[in-house]
């Protein structure tokens, strides 16, 4: 027995293969980099620069990786790294779900004032106060400090504002619940707003932990060694050093840097994909 | 236990020129329960958030137990709310809901624990302590609201359309339930609906509003026999009252029709028209004799039997020039062991003493 195909399921298909064929495209981008640095970075030296292009590492070596320490502190940076991403990511976080919650339960005068405050300190690049941050720092004596380096860092408008939408969204008869219930605003902030926020709140810790791991100009300007400097700046110095002619140990150290944020991200992408939409969309 | 006042209470929502609640004076005795009703957006929810604390009051002042509360904090009047999505927190099981508020409030565990036993005991929750409302159905997480209101043993209950997310069965009967409550824990009850029949049925008085003002206060009964306007005849009743616009006065009689005249009251002396309702069951088929000014001859449109009653909807005839009705067809409740059939003509005997009657701007006269 033969079927006929109706003309629509037939530009459905074609539509869905087209589909397909451009989130590829899209993957391609994005992974082909990452694939060429992570084989690369198993390559002997020669291999890397050899035409017609290998695909695969033969033989596969991980003596880029051993030569990255010998190249740069790289445990130093690593540490630092760690430093500055958890403190920042803590405060970050912190003061992101203070002010949210303030600016979206809270009556106060001028709240709206401060909301437009927030909202246009996203709009301002962070290059243009570079120049300015750095005479300050400079001043305090917080130049190749930690605290030089977090400080002034540490500000957070975006997550006040992905935080305060969020929470706008919530259902605002269990907020009034909680008020009648004579919930303080930090226990109605901590059992009853949090609980219904964790999407988002992870979201948003996910996205100020990439961000802080892969800051470079401001640690670049503050750091002057291996005592405070993070790992995107000690990657640029293993640049520096090997670079030249030889990226073996710069795709390793790259590599290295790359995999703990995709672990956390492996583990909690879920959430926050969840997260994301649902800011979104409801906020 | 406490009773609630307010007075000339109003608020005005910013970017709104009239009022949400306009000048309200109402006072809710000790221990009674008060029903609020009114179609949306009349400001009954308003006139409620305005006594938990949840809404400003722009002027006038609310009072509870004879203090004044209007500038207080909810969570510093004594009041306790029932919301009509329930409002429970998701994150927590029935007996953490419960408990919360009295957590809050610094009341000692083993306090807590009797509280929540005995709100569990009384509202049939004992099964459902530690689970979560979203492994609930939506009866047990109303008897979960009721039940955070009742531990807290507040001043004042207020109830925000408590049932209207039930289905019809299960509303009918949590109806009884609540009502049943309230007579025993005694606490003084405010509760906002939209249903006449849960304000008929629950309340010792009801308040009926329309556009933010008060329109009467009283038992359920008065406001049936005796609404002071139209717009309360029309809104008390289901199905509604049958009114008749316009009816010429002649000779201290409201004209109806030829064979239907109302002898008026003297105040009714200088009007030159009234309006007349007649509610569905305030008629009777009428016999073949001529009657005695109380007949209306009508043709029948359509039979609604619901099993117990039966509702004829008909179009009068014969009417006084000038008298409109409201709506398309008069609703008459009949006998359901008549035999009605659509399209027959029926002779109606109307009661005449149970016959509204209203001036032209729609305030009653009596």
């Amino acid at each position: 027995m033969t079927t006929t195909q109706a003309p629509a399921e037939h530009t459905r298909r074609l539509g869905r293969v087209g589909g397909y064929a451009g989130l590829l495209l899209v993957v391609l981008v994005v992974a082909l980099p990452l694939y060429w640095i992570l084989i690369s970075s198993l390559k002997e030296r020669p291999d890397i620069y050899t035409v017609p292009v290998g695909w695969f590492p033969d033989p596969l070596i991980l003596d880029n990786y051993s030569a990255v320490g010998s190249g740069v502190a790289f445990t130093d940076y690593l540490r630092n790294s760690i430093i500055i991403t958890s403190a920042l990511t803590v405060i970050q976080v912190v003061l992101g779900v203070l002010s949210a919650f303030a600016l979206a339960f809270l009556r106060f005068p001028g709240r709206s004032l401060v909301l437009l405050f927030v909202i246009g300190s996203l709009l301002v690049p962070n290059q243009i106060t570079v120049i300015s941050n750095y005479a300050l720092v400079a001043q305090l004596g917080w130049r190749n400090t930690f605290t030089g380096i977090i400080v002034p860092l540490a500000g957070v408008a975006f997550g006040t504002f992905l935080m305060r939408n969020h929470f706008l969204s919530l259902p605002r008869e269990i907020i009034e619940a909680a008020e009648m219930d004579a919930a303080g605003p930090l226990r109605m902030l901590w059992r009853v707003v949090l609980p219904m926020s964790w999407p988002t709140l992870i979201a948003f810790t996910l996205i100020t932990i990439v961000n802080e791991w892969n800051q470079y100009l401001w640690p670049l300007l503050i750091a002057d060694d291996a005592s405070v400097a993070p790992l995107p700046v000690g990657l640029a110095q293993l640049q520096d050093t090997q670079g030249l002619t030889n990226w073996g140990p710069v795709l390793a150290g790259t590599v290295l840097t790359m995999l703990p944020i995709l672990l956390i991200f492996l583990a909690l992408q879920r959430h926050m994909i969840k997260g994301l939409t649902a800011g979104a969309v409801k906020g | 236990m406490a009773a609630v006042t307010f007075e000339q209470a109003t608020r005005t929502f910013p970017q709104s020129e009239r009022p949400a609640v306009d000048s309200l004076d109402l006072t809710i005795d000790d221990g009674e329960f008060m029903v609020v009703v009114g179609p949306s957006g009349c400001g009954k929810s308003t006139s409620l958030r305005m006594l938990a604390g949840l809404e400003p009051v722009s002027s006038g002042r609310v009072l509870i137990d004879g203090v004044d509360v209007t500038g207080r904090r909810p969570r510093d009047r004594d009041v306790a709310m029932v919301f009509q999505s329930y409002a429970l927190y998701p994150s927590m099981t029935a007996g953490e809901n419960m408990a919360f508020a009295l957590k809050n409030l610094g009341v000692g565990a083993a306090e807590i624990k009797s509280r929540v036993a005995e709100a569990a005991r009384i509202l049939q929750l004992e099964e459902l302590l530690d689970r979560k409302p979203a492994r609930m159905s939506g009866g047990q997480r109303q008897r979960v609201a009721m039940g955070r209101a009742i531990v807290r043993d507040p001043k004042v209950f207020c109830m925000d359309e408590p049932l209207s997310n039930l289905d019809a069965k299960l509303r009918v009967s949590t109806r009884a339930e609540i009502a049943a409550l309230q007579k025993r824990l005694g606490t003084t009850t405010v509760y906002v609906t939209h249903d006449q029949t849960e304000a008929m049925t629950m309340g010792d008085r009801v308040v009926v509003l329309q556009d933010g003002r008060l329109q009467q206060i009283g038992t359920p009964s008065e406001l049936y026999e005796r609404p002071v306007n139209t717009f309360v005849a029309g809104f008390i009743g289901s199905p509604s009252i049958n009114l008749l616009d316009g009816v010429p006065v002649r000779d201290g009689r409201a004209i109806v029709a030829g064979s239907l005249q109302i002898p008026l009251p003297a105040a009714c002396a200088g009007l030159a028209s009234v309006t007349v309702g007649v509610r569905p069951e305030g008629v009777d088929v009428a016999g073949t004799d001529p009657g005695a000014g109380d007949r209306l001859s009508t043709r029948v449109l359509r039979v609604e039997r619901t099993g117990a009653e039966l509702f004829a909807l008909v179009e009068p005839l014969g009417l006084s020039d000038g008298v409109t009705h409201r709506g398309d067809h008069l609703v008459v409740r009949l006998d359901k062991r008549l035999a009605v059939e659509e399209g027959a003509e029926l002779s109606l005997r109307i009661h005449l003493g149970e016959a509204l009657l209203f001036d032209a701007d729609g305030a009653a006269v009596r």
